[in-house]
């Protein structure tokens, strides 16, 4: 529970820092911290397949992208200095209001609860993959397929006649 | 694993997360924070996957995350061609929906 | 309509039908309508056609003689109107007394328009005056052989107009205007006078016809028959110019001398004696004394003013009202057939001095006695054929004149004595006044030739000086003269006991004095006499015969006849000025008050609508312009929030959940 705790303090401050940092790159890094944190935390919800593909996905393409995509845009602006945004106040008064929602909204969720006996176990989970839900792992990587190609259209520059 | 502790949290993370969609100039840094919000989504399934023995929430996890790649993979393009067009990274650079 | 019913069969055995009777009118009548609308194309033919008509008319009167002088009545009827019950049918009948009228109106009328196709020669509106002249025959025809009230009305009214266009035919001059309103609005007084005549008779006998009417005569009230009577003769004098309504008739002069001749001596003037001798049975004791002091009024005014006047038309014209009055005196008597008689022979030898005049005045240019003189000479014819008709005027045996005069101080005699006396005096006066104009134009030294144009009427087509074109007229104006000249001496004859007074049994009378009567004879004859002889002395050789004490009383008796006895004047200050000037009071009013109004009325409008443009500027326009801005005011403080930053949209976005989510609760 301890341990919990702690991760669940790291990942918050980690969440803090990135939306909070000037520095783009610290944010972003800060951002692979909360990742972390969060694998962490499925480590600890018995949920080891998941934290694996976190890691694998989230931190190591995700945010290798993102660092990259910083490092392309860097010539434009500089990440160091980023002026703050005008709306930061109502920006933070709103999200507490939601977070006051969501709290009140799913308090009945908020008592303690004993976990069940079983942990779902990795072979359940690739018999559903396969079985129940082979339809959405399947679109899944149609969708793979159109955002790819959706990316190169979007990112490819325009042919020789456009001045972009 | 008490809910009591993971269900705030995952709520934090979110409201975080829209916190810095609504603050974040540079549109990477929302891009960072769209990633918040996720994970904060990908928690929470996690967490109920494990209370209830919900085979169908893990999966669901892992179908969030791998979006969540597609998704970032198209929002980077999509930087990258404001970055061209808008000769800026910034989100207020972009007002051609100014009325 | 046991009524209806028995009038008719009364009637019927001395009426003769005869649809042809719509001819006589009707010729002068076509001609006018072809002469108004292509007189100009006709040019001198329009003359001829107009005297044809009349030729024609004539022709057709005199065809009726033989079944007239039998004592029938020859009618034609069509129905007027149908809705009424009982229907109204109007009619044209020809007894004794309309049938005089027919041929002195035919036969006069002709005789003037053959004269006048000389006389108005080098007129430009040639074809016109005979349209006019055509008209008026027309309704004088018709107004004769009336049967009915109503018909013989409209007949007078446009006798009256056709006299108002024709004394103003040259109305370019002022004069000849005015003295056609005169005329027109001094003979209005009559007709209304006469018009409520009829209307009386209408409401209390219910009957117009003139043959009814003169059958239940004595079922009306004496009272009753009395006002009708009056109100009709007030009618006749208003025509018949008799005093005070006598005011127009020398004024009328203005007109051409043929429209003088034919209108103003022989034939509308006596239409008022017409209609007197034609509801003479209307008239009790008391409307027949009425009608003789007028008449009797009139006639010595009349006479004496004539006795003064320089200018030939003027003369003629007084002598006319005289004559006229005479007439009416004789009505007044009674005595329907003698004024009827002295109608005919007056309607000759006037007609004859007129168209005389107008020779005079054709061939001298001139109207002034002044300016005149020793004619003789110079137009033999001309001065003839007026001796002759001042002697018929006169009443010397054996001419026209003296048949009716004669029969007339017979009756005067007869009935009132001092009415002889009183007559004889007027006769003197004719004479002497008739007599006075004929030496002063045609005897004597020849008068001073004045400038042209001289004082006095109009003169047509003068191109010659003054003095160089005196000579006799042409054939076609003296042949009518000359025969008018033969009426003025045989007329008499009809009347005389020689030929047994065919005329009186025309009209109905049965007992004539036969024989004459030597006193009234020998004593017209005087009168006569001495009044030619003052006319020599007194009119022509100038000698002064009142003795010296009376002479101022003279002078001053001469001066208030030379100015007709202010007449004129005194219309003119009590009656004209007064209703002018109500009348400039009205248009005052008129001005002020209503135009005030109106025009306030205008300007109120006016003044609304500024003030209603200012409160519209000011108040609407600025609220309408006040929300179109604050509309656009809010517009762009909306659109203050279209910043295009979509995060802003976001965070809306976020606050709407949160707002929406506490709101809606579970």
């Amino acid at each position: 529970m301890v341990v919990a705790g702690c991760v669940a303090a790291v990942v918050l401050t980690g969440a803090v820092w990135v939306v909070t940092l000037r520095n783009l790159f610290r944010a972003a890094l800060s951002l692979g911290l909360v990742l972390l944190g969060v694998a962490g935390l499925f480590i600890l919800l018995e949920a080891e397949f998941l934290a694996f593909v976190q890691v694998l996905v989230y931190v190591g393409a995700i945010l290798t992208l993102v660092v990259f995509a910083i490092m392309v845009t860097a010539k434009l602006e500089p990440p160091e200095a980023v002026a703050a945004s005008r709306q930061s106040l109502p920006a933070a008064a709103a999200s507490l209001g939601l977070f006051v929602v969501l709290v009140t909204a799913t308090r009945p969720l908020l008592q303690a609860r004993v976990a069940s006996a079983e942990p779902v176990s990795l072979a359940a989970v690739g018999q559903q993959l396969v079985t129940t839900l082979v339809l959405p792992f399947e679109v899944i990587s149609l969708v793979f397929v159109s955002v790819v190609v959706g990316a190169i259209v979007i990112a490819t520059p325009r042919g020789p006649r456009s001045p972009e | 694993m008490s809910s009591a502790l993971f269900v705030p949290l995952a709520h934090a993370l979110f409201c975080l997360g829209v916190y810095g969609i609504l603050t974040r100039r540079h549109a990477i840094g929302i891009l960072l924070s769209i990633e918040l919000i996720l994970n904060a989504a990908v928690l929470n399934f996690a967490l109920f996957s494990r209370l209830f023995s919900h085979v169908a929430a893990q999966i669901f996890a892992l179908f969030i995350i791998a979006l969540a790649a597609c998704e970032a993979v198209v929002g980077l393009a999509i930087v990258l061609s404001l970055a061209r067009t808008a000769k800026t990274v910034f989100a207020d650079g972009a007002t051609l929906l100014k009325g | 309509m046991g009524y209806e019913a028995a009038v008719q069969q009364l009637l019927t055995p001395t009426t003769i039908p005869l649809p042809q009777l719509v001819w006589i009118p009707a010729y002068p009548l076509v001609t006018f309508l072809v002469l108004i609308l292509w007189g100009r194309r006709l040019g001198r033919f329009s003359g001829w056609l107009a005297g044809l008509a009349l030729a024609c008319s004539c022709g057709v009167v005199l065809t009726l003689a033989n079944a007239v002088f039998a004592g029938y009545r020859i009618v034609t009827q069509w129905t007027w109107l149908s809705a009424t019950n009982p229907r109204w049918t109007f009619g044209l009948s020809v007894d004794g007394l309309s049938w005089v009228m027919l041929v002195v109106v035919t036969a006069v009328g002709m005789m003037i328009t053959i004269y006048s196709i000389g006389y108005m020669r080098d007129d430009p509106r040639f074809s016109r005056f005979f349209a006019y002249l055509s008209l008026f025959c027309a309704s004088m025809l018709g107004l004769v052989m009336a049967d009915h009230f109503v018909l013989l009305y409209m007949c007078w009214e446009l006798v009256g107009l056709c006299s108002y266009l024709l004394i103003s035919f040259w109305f370019e001059k002022p004069a000849a205007a005015a003295a056609g309103r005169k005329a027109f609005l001094t003979t209005r007084i009559g007709d209304t006078g006469l018009f409520l005549g009829i209307l009386l008779l209408a409401w209390t006998a219910g009957e117009l016809r003139f043959a009814y009417l003169s059958l239940i005569r004595h079922q009306l009230q004496p009272a009753l028959l009395t006002a009708a009577s009056l109100l009709i003769f007030l009618g006749a004098a208003g025509k018949s110019a008799q005093v005070p309504l006598h005011v127009w008739l020398p004024d009328a002069m203005e007109g051409p001398t043929p429209v003088s001749a034919l209108i103003h001596a022989a034939t509308m003037v006596a239409a008022g004696v017409y209609l007197v001798a034609r509801t003479l049975f209307l008239f009790t004791p008391e409307s027949l004394q009425v009608v003789l002091a007028i008449g009797l009024i009139t006639h010595l005014f009349a006479g004496t003013v004539a006795l003064t006047m320089t200018d030939i038309k003027r003369v003629l014209a007084y002598s006319t009202l005289s004559q006229l009055g005479l007439m009416m005196t004789v009505l007044g008597l009674g005595a329907a057939s003698l004024a009827m008689f002295h109608l005919a022979t007056h309607a000759c030898f006037k007609a004859l001095l007129f168209l005389a005049a107008g020779s005079v005045i054709h061939a001298t240019h001139q109207q002034e006695l002044a300016h005149l003189g020793g004619l003789r000479r110079v137009m033999p014819w001309t001065a003839f054929l007026f001796l002759i008709a001042a002697l018929s005027m006169s009443g010397c045996f054996p001419l026209s004149g003296f048949w009716s005069k004669d029969a007339m101080l017979l009756e005067a005699w007869h009935s009132r004595p001092w009415l002889f006396w009183t007559l004889l005096v007027g006769a003197m006066m004719t004479a002497a006044y008739i007599f006075r104009l004929y030496l002063r134009c045609f005897e004597g030294a020849a008068g001073q030739t004045a400038g042209r144009g001289a004082h006095g009427g109009h003169t047509p087509a003068s191109a010659a000086s003054g003095g160089a074109g005196r000579h006799e007229s042409p054939l076609v104006m003296m042949l009518p003269m000359s025969v008018l000249a033969l009426g003025a001496v045989g007329a008499g004859l009809a009347g005389s006991p020689w030929l047994h007074q065919p005329f009186f049994r025309l009209l109905g009378v049965t007992d004539v004095h036969e024989g004459i009567d030597v006193f009234i004879l020998t004593s017209s004859t005087a009168a006569a006499a001495m009044g030619i002889w003052l006319a020599w002395t007194v009119g022509l050789k100038r000698r002064v015969l009142l003795p010296a004490g009376l002479r101022p009383l003279g002078h001053r008796l001469y001066e208030l006849a030379a100015h007709k006895y202010y007449v004129d004047e005194i219309y003119e200050r009590f009656l004209i000025n007064p209703f002018l000037a109500a009348t400039r009071g009205l248009a005052q009013f008129d001005l002020r008050v209503i135009d005030g109004a109106v025009n306030g009325a205008g300007s109120a409008s006016v003044l609304l609508s500024r003030w209603k443009e200012r409160f519209d500027r000011a108040v609407v326009d600025r609220l309408v312009n006040g929300l179109a801005s604050t509309i656009r005011q809010a517009g762009s403080l909306l659109r203050w929030i279209q910043t295009g930053v979509i995060q802003q949209y976001l965070l809306v976005i976020v606050v709407a959940v949160v707002v929406l989510a506490s709101v809606v609760r579970r």
